[in-house]
């Protein structure tokens, strides 16, 4: 529907795609030759240096927090407290998100603790309009 | 290969010089240290000078356009944290080299208030997918040995209680305040476990040394007070697990020093005083361990001890690191090896750590998306 389609919100981030469909996914890549997986697209294996072995993957949508912290201190514009995570996801990448959805208190915040991406659509910090982000969320599973 | 000495050395008071300009700053750390060895720049061969903030605008030739243009070579020298650090490693190596006998070492900033991070086009992901502040950074890697080890709010704490302290003793130092350990603790929360108190002071400053050949020094009878350069060594950041979430520094530290202790045939146990990269007080924790002071895992029950704070086992920081001398980016490394060098010549008055013969420096630097610059250098007293 070409309504729907003038007013997608366009990703926040390169690594943030949208498939034929329209659904969000995490682009990543994983080397063939040492299975490192990577967040984003890449052609070459940092880790490896392997010149021909890595492939476009989505990310895993599911992982455990590895760190954390609360940020009170911002950029100016930039609502606080917030969680600031590392996340491990199930495919072996890592990445950094906001985890929404639970109270910005230490007490909520445990090691390993499940968590899943959650896509949403936000206003950013100085800007007028909305773009295609991710966060994460406490994964009851 | 001639040993390469530093001769003369100094740094200016760090502080906030709104009014004044980067090349002046940097102006008055090179006359010092020229005056600090009695020579003049041109007896210098050629300049390395260290800057960030202007690091397109050529510093190093409008420092000499104030003091002296005598047309030597001039290298203009940006590389994160460790900017100073890599002009003096510059420096180093072209005595090593052969190339040149004498030559001058510069480091030099103008720093705003707030924040550093962030930056880059487009519109901003602070806030959204996460922060990509400095705090923010060393807060998750404090954490990860909070995860790893059981390190305490507390013990990180103690970091910028002890580096606070230090400071009261050193006239260069932006701030000379006590903070005991609930001030630290209770100050306005940064980013967790960083209170403001537990962040380093952006601030203007310089520094400067003068290097020399073992002939050159002992031709102008420049022994008496000069220090040994034992190793100069630099990494980037090797591939890490988590590189792309949460650059690692800690890595990187571990390659260099390896190499620095190596390279001087010296083990950690050998050096009698350490100026780290203290940017965050939970950064000075994880170095200790990186830089091999002691045991993974013991860094907390090493600052507990009071390993680290003068009159310890190995002194850290006694200038009273960045977290209180403050951290102007491109002066950091080389007032670092001043700190260093004023130990070893027994000239550190009420701080002295007593009978320093080796001390060793380490600045460490870099961001989100773009990699880790370090150095490491070791001294001794000659
Ligand atoms: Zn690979």
């Amino acid at each position: 529907m070409t309504e729907t389609e003038a007013t997608e919100a366009p990703s926040i981030v390169a690594h943030l795609k949208r498939d034929a469909n329209g659904k969000p996914f995490l682009q990543g890549s994983k080397c063939a030759a040492c299975s490192h997986t990577f967040v984003g697209e890449r052609e070459i294996c940092a880790r490896c240096y392997a010149r021909d072995a890595m492939a476009p993957v989505a990310l895993s949508e599911s992982g455990k927090l590895y760190a954390y912290t609360i940020v009170h201190r911002s950029f100016p514009g930039v609502e606080t407290p917030f969680i600031d995570i590392i996340a491990d996801l199930d495919d072996g990448s890592h990445i950094k998100g906001i985890l929404k959805d639970v109270p910005a208190e230490l007490d909520n915040l445990k090691f390993d603790m499940p968590v899943r991406i959650d896509y949403r659509e936000v206003v950013p910090p100085g800007s007028n309009e909305k773009y295609l982000a991710y966060f994460f969320v406490p994964d009851a599973a | 290969m001639s040993d390469v000495y530093v001769v003369g050395i100094d740094m200016i008071k760090f502080g906030r010089y709104p009014d004044r300009t980067v090349p002046g700053l940097a102006a008055e750390a090179a006359l010092l240290a020229l005056d600090d060895a009695g020579l003049t720049i041109d007896q210098m061969q050629a300049l390395y000078c260290g800057n960030l903030g202007q690091a397109n605008n050529m510093v190093g030739q409008r420092m000499l356009a104030e003091i002296g243009q005598t047309g030597i070579p001039v290298v203009n020298v940006a590389n994160a944290c460790a900017t100073g650090a890599t002009a003096f490693r510059d420096a180093w190596m072209s005595i090593k080299a052969g190339v040149f006998d004498m030559v001058l070492a510069v480091g030099v900033e103008q720093m705003g208030k707030g924040l550093l991070g962030g930056g880059g086009g487009g519109v901003s992901t602070e806030g959204v997918l996460g922060s990509g502040t400095m705090p923010t950074m060393f807060a998750q890697i404090g954490v990860e040995h909070s995860r790893e080890y059981g390190t305490t709010f507390e013990q990180f704490a103690k970091v910028s209680v002890k580096n606070h302290h230090h400071s009261t003793m050193n006239a260069k130092s932006m701030y000379r305040i006590e903070t005991p350990l609930e001030e630290v603790m209770n100050a306005e929360m940064i980013s967790y476990p960083n209170t403001k108190l537990m962040c380093s002071v952006n601030v203007d400053g310089s520094a400067a040394a003068v290097l020399a050949s073992e002939a050159t020094a002992r031709k102008l009878g420049l022994m008496d007070r000069a220090v040994k350069v034992r190793a100069s060594e630099m990494s980037s950041n090797p591939f890490a697990e988590r590189q792309l979430a949460m650059p690692d520094f800690s890595a990187a530290t571990r390659l260099a020093a390896k190499s620095a202790y190596e390279s001087a045939g010296v083990g950690p146990d050998d050096i009698d005083l350490v100026e780290l990269h203290d940017c965050f007080a939970t950064a000075e924790i994880v170095h200790y361990e990186n830089l091999g002071l002691c045991a993974d895992g013991e860094a907390g029950s090493f600052i507990d001890a009071g390993e680290t704070a003068l009159g310890g086992k190995v002194p850290v920081n006694v200038s009273g690191g960045l977290l209180s001398k403050g951290h102007p980016l491109g002066a950091t490394g080389i007032a670092n090896i001043y700190e260093v060098s004023t130990h070893l010549r027994g000239e550190a008055g009420e701080r002295q750590v007593k009978g320093a013969r080796m001390g060793l420096t380490h600045v460490v630097g870099g961001g989100p998306g773009m990699g880790t610059a370090c150095a490491i250098h070791i001294l001794e007293k000659a």
